[in-house]
């Protein structure tokens, strides 16, 4: 070895020995009976943190659903439904807030986002803010959440059933036309049409008078009547919970949960998410098929909606790739546009035309 | 040993600690879902009305009669619509004419149609006219009431309607609502009950009658009925005795502020029949009076039964063979020349000025002079050249037109004006009808009788 080597490895032999004694310093108080336990009660912090962080139940979430001006039919139903129904799912959200605008629209689409909403409230509580507008069918659906907050401003309420019934007298029969009872092709009478649409104005207010309770100072026979009121009436009526805005209705959302410090989640943007993912996950799982069949209805797709396209959450292509995955599950319903399902009836199939829907003009 | 393995438990022990204090933090307290009330569906019922169970009985009809029923005004109704009231009017004897047609007619013709049929008319049937009448056809309308006509006119909310131009003139106004009820109706807030009647003939045997969308009528006449205590009016919702039919000022004129309940399936409800039926005997219950402009519709056109021709000499046979075959071919009216007057009859005379005395009384009962010179109310003295008279007097359900002329000649031209219409150019008065054959200047010491032509119907 030669003198330079020697002397290298001295000076490492000598570093070793110093670090070797600090340890043994570190080890020594670490084991010390001062250190010691105030190590493994930081440890110990650390580690319940970590698993209330990372487990359930974690830290608490509002959840909250942004519903912009929208009338209510099939499909704006739909994505309600899935926010409404990722908000029930999501366990870490323990509230949620539904920011609310609209003047209703069809009877079934209203009703069916009552039920929703009041599915969720049996699971986590609800708050609606009311914005500008929340009437008839959209009333409906607030009726489902737990509590509910209006501007002074917002009109709110307008129960009632708008509709259009046959003529007076109906067209005659069609010789070569074969039915099998009085009502096969219209389904009732003028008369029991009226009965079904004040039957269903009926039970609109007493949902409103089950639901609402004591706190509602109107009959049923005054909400029938199908007024629309201010925020600031409707309070006094009853017919809302509180004036305010968005921090009231959280704060009131986590006053019934029980919570606070919580995050909150923009359940548009998680369900956006998710459907862009999907939709990529079945067209792509699409396009790795060879059937004629299937090629030919991807072609007919509207353009964004074609397979492989790239994952976005922007969200009119999603609606454009929604919409051609709709069409693609349901070729042969009655489209939106009208397209004839049926090729060879030789009749128009009307829609149901009864609707919960704030027009708000004289018709 | 020991005081190691206590050391070890701390790492667990503040790891829950940790745990349940951030849960304690997060958590304060848990939800509790408010309990599920569901609606009591089965206690929701709709408050509807049953079908009454009317027949219609007419009683025998003392005279036909014709209703005209406005078709001129772009009425938004269809025939099909107004069958029922139709067929009662029918079933009652009477004749009931649609006047006008799909599509709209310029004002000059609509008015002479109006005129025209108006002339023959009993009843007038106005409902729903879109177009609104002008002041020409109001006043051929007004005429018309004066002289016995009836008037029905129907407003609907539910349609558009222009009828208040013509309804102002009687004293009515359609207001511009419909009444509604939110607790006392009949399937619809809107379908709304009449209980309250006013004793008279229309009302006879009414309990009940349901409006489908009935407007608010404010009339100077008499209201028929009342709506149920607590409807309201769309205008003013404060509840008042609001009334959807009513008198207009002269019992000859009704309003009715809803059309859908004369239309099927509605008639069939409660006293709907009823009311449709009583109005059909105010339709065909009229006493109307005609003028000579209305010839020759007082003759009661084809079923009027028989109009005696008679000559005040044999030589005017061509003429009297000349209105026979006018009558018959442009109005359906039969008639026979006859030797002698039946005075139970309608009859028709045609003489020369020197025939005058066999037809003095009916000249008489028209102010109308005839020796040397033709004396009117209007033109004391008149010459005879050149000139014919038509004179229609109205004895009891008897009406005697007498036409007069110094020759053949112009007898023969009176009674192309006659059959053609153009007499009315010659009216002097409502009875009276004078013509001057053209080169013939008026000689009258009073005033031409051309100027006061009084036409109309």
């Amino acid at each position: 070895m030669s003198p330079l080597g020697k002397l290298a490895f001295w000076r490492f032999k000598a570093t070793m020995s110093r670090v070797t004694h600090a340890l043994a310093r570190v080890k020594k108080a670490l084991t010390s009976w001062f250190v010691a336990p105030l190590l493994l009660a930081a440890i110990g912090v650390a580690v319940g943190a970590v698993l209330f962080t990372y487990t359930s139940p974690g830290k608490p979430k509002i959840g909250v659903i942004d519903i912009p001006f929208t009338v209510l039919n099939e499909d704006s139903t739909y994505v309600i439904s899935e926010f409404l129904s990722y908000a029930r799912r999501d366990d870490s959200i323990k509230a949620v807030v539904i920011r609310l605008t609209s003047p209703g629209g069809g009877a079934s689409s209203s009703e069916r986002l009552y039920f929703e909403t009041r599915e969720l409230r049996e699971e986590k509580p609800v708050v609606v803010v009311m914005n500008a507008l929340v009437a008839s069918g959209g009333y409906m659906m607030s009726l489902g959440a737990n509590y509910a907050i209006a501007q002074p401003s917002s009109l709110v309420g307008n129960v009632g059933v708008i509709s259009t019934a046959d003529p007076l007298i109906p067209p005659p029969p069609e010789e070569n036309v074969l039915v099998t009872g009085p009502f096969k092709a219209s389904g009732f009478s003028r008369r029991q049409h009226v009965e079904l649409v004040d039957q269903l104005n009926q039970s609109f207010a007493q949902l409103v008078v089950v639901e609402r309770g004591d706190r509602l100072k109107l009959s049923a026979e005054e909400l029938a009547q199908g007024r629309i009121y201010a925020g600031i009436d409707a309070l006094q009526l009853g017919m809302i919970d509180e004036l305010g805005g968005d921090t009231e209705a959280m704060e009131k959302a986590a006053d019934l949960a029980g919570i606070s410090g919580y995050g909150i989640v923009d359940v548009n943007l998680e369900v956006l998410r998710h459907f862009a993912q999907a939709s990529e996950d079945i067209f792509a799982s699409l396009n790795a098929g060879n059937d004629p069949v299937l090629a030919e209805v991807l072609a007919s797709l509207p353009e964004g909606s074609e397979p492989g396209a790239a994952l976005s959450v922007d969200p009119e292509e999603t609606a454009a790739r929604l919409q051609g995955l709709r069409k693609l599950l349901l070729t042969g319903s009655l489209g939106e546009e009208g397209e004839d399902p049926l090729p060879n009836f030789p009749f128009d199939i009307a829609r149901p035309n009864i609707y919960y829907l704030y027009v708000g003009n004289d018709l | 040993m020991i005081s190691k393995l206590v050391l070890l438990a701390l790492l667990p022990l503040f790891a829950a600690a940790t745990f349940g204090g951030a849960f304690v933090f997060f958590y304060r307290g848990g939800y509790t879902p408010p309990p599920s009330i569901d609606v009591p569906y089965e206690l929701i019922t709709v408050p509807g009305s049953d079908a009454g169970t009317f027949v219609d009985a007419p009683a025998p009809l003392a005279r036909e009669g014709l209703l005209v029923v406005d078709t001129l005004h772009a009425n938004a109704f269809t025939e099909a619509e107004a069958l029922v009231i139709r067929t009662r009017v029918a079933n009652r004897g009477y004749n009931v004419e649609f006047v006008g047609g799909l599509e709209p007619l310029p004002a000059e013709i609509r008015i002479r149609l109006l005129e025209d049929r108006l002339r023959g008319a009993d009843s007038l049937l106005v409902m729903v006219p879109q177009v609104p009448f002008s002041a020409s056809e109001i006043a051929l309308v007004e005429r018309f009431v004066r002289k016995g006509g009836k008037l029905v006119m129907v407003s609907d909310p539910t349609r558009p309607y222009e009828l208040n131009a013509l309804a102002e003139r009687f004293g009515v106004e359609f207001r511009p609502d419909y009444l509604y009820n939110v607790t006392d109706y009949d399937l619809n807030f809107r379908h709304i009950f009449l209980r309250e009647f006013q004793p008279d003939q229309l009302t006879t045997g009414i309990g009940t009658v349901i409006l489908h969308t009935a407007g608010s009528i404010d009339s100077s006449g008499p209201p028929v009925a009342f709506a149920s205590p607590g409807t309201k009016s769309s205008l003013v919702e404060a509840t008042q005795p609001f009334s959807p039919i009513a008198w207009g000022e002269s019992r000859n004129v009704l309003a009715v502020a809803d059309f859908t309940f004369m239309v099927p399936a509605h008639n069939e409800l409660v006293d709907n029949n009823r009311l449709i039926s009583n109005i059909a005997d105010f339709l065909t219950t009229t006493e109307r009076t005609f003028e000579l402009a209305d010839f020759p519709h007082f003759y009661g056109g084809g079923q009027g039964g028989m109009v005696d021709i008679l000559l005040g000499r044999s030589s005017l046979w061509n003429q009297g063979a000349q209105v026979r075959s006018g009558l018959s071919i442009y109005h359906g009216i039969s008639s026979d020349i006859q030797a002698a007057e039946d005075v139970s009859r309608n009859a028709v005379f045609l003489g020369l000025y020197e025939d005058a005395p066999r037809v003095a009384q009916h000249l008489q009962a028209a102010g109308v002079r005839v020796d040397e010179t033709i004396g009117t109310p209007f033109a004391p003295d008149t010459e005879q050249e050149g000139t014919a008279i038509t004179v229609v007097n109205r004895n009891q359900d008897r009406h005697v037109l007498v036409l007069l002329a110094d020759t053949p000649a112009t007898l023969s031209d009176g009674v192309v004006r006659l059959l053609s219409g153009s007499f009315r150019e010659d009216l002097v008065s409502e009875f009276v009808a004078v013509y001057r054959l053209p080169g013939y200047a008026s000689t009258s010491q009073g005033s031409n009788f051309a100027i006061d032509s009084v036409g109309g119907a």
